[in-house]
C-alpha cells in the first residue's frame, strides 16, 4: 500500500506539470495583460514595469523562469496586490475557506448518506419522496438565491444570526455561510446513496444475508452501506477539493475573507502568477483528494486491493 | 426409502403468490401475474422433494414463499405443524435457524466485502450471541471441513474462489446452524457438469448424516433423478404431477411431464428414444389459458379441459395412497 500512495504521488508530478504548462499558456493566449488601463502609460514606464516582471521577454522564456522559480516553492508576486507575494494572499484566504468548507463538507456527508439510505428503504413511499423532494429542491435553486434568503429569514427576521460577517471565525457567523455551502452537497449525496443503496439491497447477497436471519438494521449496516458508499466516496473527492477551496458567491454574500474570490478576481485583473499559483493549488488538491478516494475504496472493496 | 408415514416437518397448502403489474404507459391496468397458483404438498424428515419445470415457472418463487422471504398472497406455510403464513421478518427470525436457503448464483450471493469465515460465522453469531470467538471459529472450520473447504481459506474473499467453491461456501453457511430444511433453489445450474456431481454428491451426504429434509428446485431431470425421493412438476405456477421419483419417471402421467422427460438426453447415443415435442411457448402468466393450464401445448386436450382446472387427482397402482397424484383429465384416454 505504502509504495502504491508513493508510486501515484510521483506520477502527479507530471500530471502537474502539464496543468501547468497549459494554464500558463492559455493565460498568455487571452487578450489583454495585467497592466492595461483605459489611459495610456507612458511608453518608458510601462517598459520598465514589464521588464521587472519578466514580462518583456519571449513567453517561452518566461515560462521556463516560472518553472525554475516554482522549483524553489517561489510562486511570484501579485500584480495587483502589489505589496503581497501570491504565496501570503493563498495563506491568508486559506484558513476561513478551509473552516467553512471542512464543515460544510462533514454535514453534507452524514446528513446525505443518512437521508439517502433512509430514502432507499422506504423507496417509493412517502418518506423516500419527501426526502427526494427536497433534494430536488436543493440542486435546483443557486445558492446565490439560498444564502440571501437563509440571511433574510435566519439573520433579519428572526434575528437569531448574523446577517453576514466573518467575526474571527465565531461559531455564529460560521453557521449560515456553512448551511448554504453545504444544501447542493446534501442533496447530490442523497440522491447518489439513494441511487446506489437501492442497487446493493437487490443484490442477490442482501437476499442471503435476510435469509440467513439477519436484524434488518444490522442488513443495512454491515453488508449494505459499504457497498452503497462507493459512488459516494467517488464523488467526495473532487466535491471536498471544489467546497474547501471557497466559493466565490458565498464568500461574497458572507464577506468571507476566504481565497475563493481570488479565482475569479485573478483571471479578470490578468494577475497571471495569482491565477497560476490558485490553478496549482487546487489541482494539488484534487489530485491529492482523489489518491486519498482509491485509498478509501479499497478499504470498501476488498477486489480492488492492490498488493505491494 | 423409509420417508413415509410420519408426521410432515413442512406442510404447504394452496399456496398462492400473485404479483401485481402495471401494464401501459399512461393508463395503467393493474393485473396480477400469478407466479404461484395453488400449489399443495407436504415434505417429510429425511426427504428430498424436487420441483421442476421450465424457465419462469415459479419454482424460485415457491421456494422463496415457503421460507417467507416473499410474502404469499393465499394459501398456508405449515411448518411442524404450526403456521407460519405472513409470519413478520422478526416473527421468522428464530426460525430460520430451521430452514435455511442455498441459492442459484454462488458469487453474487456472498457478500463481497466479507471474508468467507464471516461470511460462514454469522448465522452463528446472529443466532447463537453467547458463543465464544473461538468457539465460533472452531465451528467455522468443522464446517469448512465438511464441504471439503481447506482450513486455510478461512480469510479469503469470495471473488478469490470457484463457483463450485462457493457454493460450498453457501453451502456451509446454511449447513452451520444445523437446519432442518433446506431449499436448494438451483444449487448447481451455474456449475460446470464435474462441479454439479460434486455439490449434488455433498448435498446427498449431508442429508444422510444430518438426516436433512430438501426442497430441492432444479430444472435439470437427470440431477433430479439421482438426488430426489420424490418429485413435483410445475408448469405456470400450478402442479401438473407429483410422484415418488421411479414412478414418476417410468410411468408419467401427465402429457406435460411425458414431454419432460422424454427431452433429458440419454447417456447412450445408440439409443433413440421418441421424443414429445411440445408445440408453441409458455402462455404469459399475466393471462394464463382458461380451465387447465397447460391445454394450449397439450396433445390431447379438447373442449373439456378449456371449461375447468383440473384437480390433482389420486393414480396410485401402488399400495401407498396419495402417492402419485396428477392434474390431467385425459390420463384415461392416453392410457387406454
Amino acid at each position: 500500500m505504502f509504495s502504491y500512495i508513493l508510486k501515484r504521488l510521483l506520477t502527479a508530478i507530471p500530471t502537474l506539470l502539464i496543468i501547468i504548462t497549459i494554464a500558463f499558456f492559455m493565460m498568455r493566449i487571452a487578450p489583454g495583460g495585467p497592466f492595461d488601463q483605459e489611459r495610456q502609460l507612458p511608453p518608458e514606464i510601462e517598459a520598465n514595469i514589464l521588464k521587472a516582471y519578466d514580462l518583456d521577454k519571449p513567453v517561452h522564456e518566461q515560462y521556463f523562469i516560472y518553472l525554475g522559480k516554482l522549483l524553489q516553492f517561489d510562486f511570484g508576486p501579485s500584480y495587483k496586490f502589489r505589496d503581497f507575494s501570491v504565496t501570503e494572499l493563498i495563506l491568508s484566504g486559506l484558513p476561513a475557506s478551509f473552516q467553512i468548507g471542512g464543515l460544510a463538507i462533514l454535514l453534507a456527508t452524514f446528513i446525505g448518506i443518512g437521508l439517502g439510505t433512509l430514502a432507499a428503504l422506504y423507496q417509493n413511499q412517502k418518506t423516500d419522496y419527501a426526502i427526494m423532494g427536497v433534494a430536488m429542491t436543493g440542486i435546483a435553486v443557486p445558492n446565490f438565491v439560498a444564502a440571501p434568503i437563509l440571511s433574510l429569514v435566519f439573520g433579519v427576521y428572526l434575528a437569531w444570526l448574523p446577517v453576514a460577517g466573518w467575526g474571527d471565525g465565531a461559531a455564529r457567523n460560521l453557521v449560515l455561510p456553512v448551511i448554504s455551502l453545504a444544501l447542493p452537497q446534501i442533496a447530490y449525496i442523497a440522491r447518489l446513496t439513494r441511487g446506489s443503496m437501492i442497487e446493493v439491497l437487490h443484490s442477490n447477497y442482501i437476499r442471503t444475508a435476510r435469509a440467513k436471519g439477519i436484524r434488518e438494521r444490522l442488513v443495512v449496516i454491515c453488508h449494505a452501506i459499504k457497498g452503497a458508499l462507493l459512488p459516494v466516496v467517488s464523488y467526495l473527492g473532487p466535491a471536498v477539493a471544489a467546497v474547501t477551496t471557497g466559493s466565490v458567491v458565498i464568500e461574497s454574500i458572507y464577506d468571507i475573507p476566504g481565497v475563493g474570490r481570488y479565482f475569479v478576481n485573478a483571471a479578470l485583473n490578468r494577475d497571471y502568477p495569482l491565477v497560476m499559483g490558485v490553478v496549482i493549488f487546487y489541482a494539488t488538491l484534487i489530485l491529492l483528494m482523489n489518491l486519498i478516494v482509491d485509498v478509501v475504496y479499497s478499504f470498501l472493496d476488498p477486489k480492488l486491493r492492490v498488493s505491494g | 426409502m423409509t420417508v413415509t408415514e410420519q408426521a410432515p416437518i413442512l406442510t404447504v397448502e394452496n399456496l398462492k403468490v400473485h404479483f401485481p403489474v402495471d401494464t401501459g404507459t399512461f393508463f395503467t391496468k393493474k393485473k396480477t401475474l400469478k407466479a404461484v397458483d395453488g400449489v399443495s404438498f407436504q415434505l417429510h424428515e429425511g426427504e428430498t422433494l424436487s420441483v421442476v419445470g421450465e424457465s419462469g415457472c415459479g419454482k424460485s418463487t415457491l421456494g422463496r414463499a415457503v421460507l417467507q422471504l416473499l410474502h404469499n398472497t393465499d394459501g398456508q406455510v405449515v411448518w411442524m405443524g404450526q403456521s407460519i403464513t405472513g409470519h413478520s421478518v422478526k416473527e421468522m427470525r428464530p426460525l430460520r435457524k430451521q430452514m435455511q436457503i442455498i441459492f442459484q448464483d454462488p458469487l453474487a450471493s456472498l457478500d463481497p466485502r466479507m471474508t468467507i469465515g464471516e461470511i460462514i460465522a454469522e448465522p452463528l453469531v446472529t443466532h447463537h450471541p453467547e458463543l465464544a470467538g473461538e468457539a465460533v471459529r472452531d465451528r467455522v472450520r468443522e464446517m469448512m471441513n465438511i464441504v471439503g473447504l481447506l482450513p486455510h481459506m478461512i480469510n479469503r474473499y469470495p471473488h478469490e474462489f470457484s463457483g463450485g467453491q462457493c457454493q460450498r461456501i453457501g453451502i456451509a453457511r446454511a449447513m452451520i446452524l444445523q437446519p432442518r430444511v433446506i431449499v436448494c433453489d438451483e444449487p448447481v445450474s451455474a456449475l460446470d457438469v464435474s462441479i454439479q456431481a460434486q455439490i449434488i454428491n455433498l448435498l446427498g451426504e449431508l442429508q444422510q448424516k444430518f438426516g436433512l429434509s430438501l426442497l430441492f428446485i432444479s430444472h435439470d431431470l437427470s440431477i433430479v433423478r439421482h438426488i430426489s425421493h420424490r418429485v413435483m412438476v410445475l408448469y405456470l405456477g400450478n402442479v401438473m404431477e407429483i410422484a415418488d421419483k421411479d414412478d414418476l419417471y417410468n410411468s408419467p402421467k401427465h402429457p406435460y411431464t411425458q414431454a419432460l422427460i422424454s427431452a433429458v438426453p440419454a447417456p447412450d447415443p445408440a439409443v433413440r428414444k421418441k421424443r414429445v415435442v411440445l408445440k408453441g411457448d409458455l402462455p404469459s402468466p399475466i393471462d394464463p389459458p382458461s380451465g387447465c393450464i397447460f391445454r394450449t401445448r397439450c396433445l390431447y386436450a379438447d373442449e373439456q379441459c378449456s371449461q375447468k382446472k383440473p384437480d390433482l387427482v389420486d393414480c396410485s397402482t401402488s399400495g401407498l395412497n396419495q402417492r402419485h397424484q396428477v392434474a390431467c383429465y385425459k390420463t384415461d384416454i392416453i392410457y387406454g
